[in-house]
């Protein structure tokens, strides 16, 4: 049984917008019987906080493509898990580490995400943009 | 009297300057243009290597020489450095601005545009004088007048797949300031197939990115965003907005990456990635992945060994400019021409502006009412009554029996569409007849009212 959890959720780069314009979340996860890991925190975000268009959220069991996801000031591609072979999406957000890489001087690998977690979703904005006329 | 006539000869004068002068604006536009097409892809040579400094250089770049990080050896390095600048807009302006002030030797200037009114309050190269001109020639002239030691080549095109390749290998470094996904993927493969680094920053409302590909084996743009996103996610600055600082603030920031690699000293944000946040007065830097192994472009196995069609892999063009959705049928429709005729008839009828409020405080028909789209998809209840109420009063006016109709309008005729479709599906408005008005109120101020507010 996992505890309640509390995450600080923020959206950027036009995320937002699917969001009410609200940047900023406070929120904290029930308790449950699985513990939490990226895949169910962004399905329990889509429940509870998504206000239009899921379809501009997330495709299949992970965010559409243009979409970066953040934990902790970090690409959620650099996470790794150290609870055997899961993949990171599925790994509790307890049992993640940073793999900084050499491209993080000063930073080493295996540094464990502390609470309080941070969650931010930035959208296509980052980078790319494109028109639809009003 | 004798005033009088002075007051005559001078007029006549200055009508005969006036006509002199217009004719020369003709004679310089036509020079433009054809100077526009001698030089498409002008062929560049390498620029030269430069052993010192001359006196004049070292009193110009005085500031920036006793910066030991810099010194001697850097500002020779710029001196025969080359950067390619994709897009003289909000991004492209300051960079390219600072970067002649601060004596790259050579400037490639790429941009199909050419400057509007509503370019001026954020691409600062561009003035007044030279609205309607393509905006390379307009950013080449004030970059001379600037620093006429710096060459700059204009090429007033869009960069597309047959030319971006060769195009990009002449320059030792590229900047993405464009505006849209197509051109980013684009530029991205250009710069990977070349072994060119990338330094690419967006700006959109009050918040910009920047961050540097490929460069020491960091991530490139397709490690980061393998997937285009759907392309009715995007927002353009025209849609979204945009403040002019905020690309200023993201393009000088672009333009310090750029100085940094071409004078030896290394970027900062090769595999992470700068957020601005101008409202909140925030600037956060994040880890971005490190370069993939499986990337299509920059890994182990590319797919891609050439360049491609981006307009069809990102399923939109290569412009900022806005699409025509086609939503409803012709009949569904009605032109602003149509809708005036209708208007001066008196006959009765509900205009339904569903511009988001912002828009509507800066111009509007004085008779619409306004209820925005966003309210109409949520079925906000204070709308519908707001409806309700105009619908009730427009039919005292009409017969018993005969329909109401509702015309809606928005900006240019895209919205207005998906009103339509939304008013279409609710029942129990059957009795009405619902259409929107072709090219919105920007179609309206083309046609019917010049004096109607363009932005």
């Amino acid at each position: 049984m996992a505890a309640p959890l509390s995450v600080q959720v923020e959206f950027g780069g036009g995320a937002e917008l699917l969001f009410d314009g609200v940047k900023k979340h406070q929120v904290t996860l029930p308790g449950q019987e699985e513990p939490w890991d990226i895949r169910n925190l962004l399905v329990w975000i889509k429940k509870n906080l998504l206000k239009e268009r899921p379809e501009l959220f997330i495709r299949g069991d992970s965010v559409r493509p243009g979409i970066l996801v953040l934990i902790n000031d970090a690409d959620w591609e650099l996470l790794v898990s150290t609870s055997g072979d899961s993949p990171p999406s599925t790994t509790p957000l307890t049992a993640l580490e940073a793999g900084w890489g050499q491209a993080a001087p000063g930073r080493q690998d295996g540094s464990p995400l502390l609470p309080p977690f941070l969650l931010e979703v930035l959208g296509p904005q980052c980078l790319q943009q494109l028109a639809l006329g009003k | 009297m004798a005033a009088t006539e002075e007051v005559l000869t001078l007029q006549a004068e200055v009508a005969q300057r006036e006509e002199e002068l217009s004719s020369l604006k003709r004679r310089l536009a036509a020079a433009l243009l054809a100077e526009q097409e001698s030089e498409r892809l002008v062929p560049v040579s390498p620029l030269p290597p430069k052993a010192a400094l001359s006196r004049d250089e070292i009193l110009r770049y005085s500031r920036q020489l006793v910066l030991p990080e810099l010194g001697v050896q850097g500002q020779l390095r710029l001196a025969t450095a080359s950067v390619l600048v994709v897009g003289c807009g909000g991004l492209g302006c300051p960079l390219a601005q600072y970067l002649a002030a601060a004596g790259v030797g050579r400037l490639g200037l790429v941009d199909y545009d050419v400057v509007e009114v509503s370019n001026l309050a954020r691409q600062v190269l561009h003035g007044e004088a030279l609205a309607g001109q393509a905006k390379v020639f307009s950013a080449a002239a004030t970059l001379r007048r600037l620093n006429s030691a710096v060459e700059c080549v204009p090429y007033a095109q869009a960069l597309t797949p047959p030319t971006a390749l060769d195009l990009v290998g002449r320059y030792d470094v590229v900047a993405d300031c464009s505006d849209n996904v197509p051109t980013r993927y684009l530029v991205n493969d250009a710069c990977v197939l070349t072994g060119r680094p990338l330094v690419s920053a967006s700006a959109l409302r009050f918040e910009g990115q920047l961050t540097v590909y490929h460069y020491g084996g960091g991530p490139c743009y397709r490690c980061v965003f393998p997937q285009p996103p759907p392309a009715e996610t995007v927002t353009s600055c025209a849609d979204g907005g945009v403040l002019g600082v905020v690309t200023g603030v993201l393009g000088c920031l672009q333009a310090l990456e750029v100085l940094k690699i071409a004078a030896g000293l290394g970027p900062s944000y090769s595999g992470s990635l700068l957020l601005f946040d101008a409202l909140g007065g925030h600037f956060r830097c994040i880890r971005l992945r490190r370069r993939r192994p499986d990337c299509a472009a920059c890994g182990e196995r590319p797919t891609v060994t050439d360049l491609q069609d981006y307009e069809s892999f990102c399923g939109s063009s290569a412009t900022d400019k806005c699409r025509s959705l086609q939503l409803l049928k012709p009949e569904e429709r009605i032109s602003v021409v149509d809708y005036k005729r209708l208007l001066d008839s008196g006959s009765p009828h509900v205009l339904l502006d569903v511009r988001p409020p912002v828009e509507v405080d800066l111009c509007r028909l004085p008779h619409s009412l306004h209820i925005p789209l966003k309210h109409l998809e949520r079925r906000n209840a204070e709308s519908l009554k707001l409806l309700g109420e105009a619908i009730r009063e427009g039919k005292q006016g009409t017969q018993e029996g005969v329909s109401l109709p509702i015309y809606v309008i928005c900006k240019l005729g895209n919205d207005s569409q998906k009103a339509v479709k939304i008013l279409q599906s609710w029942t129990d408005l059957d009795s009405l007849t619902v259409r929107d008005v072709v090219g919105g109120l920007m179609a309206w101020a083309a046609k019917i009212d010049g004096t109607f507010p363009r932005y």
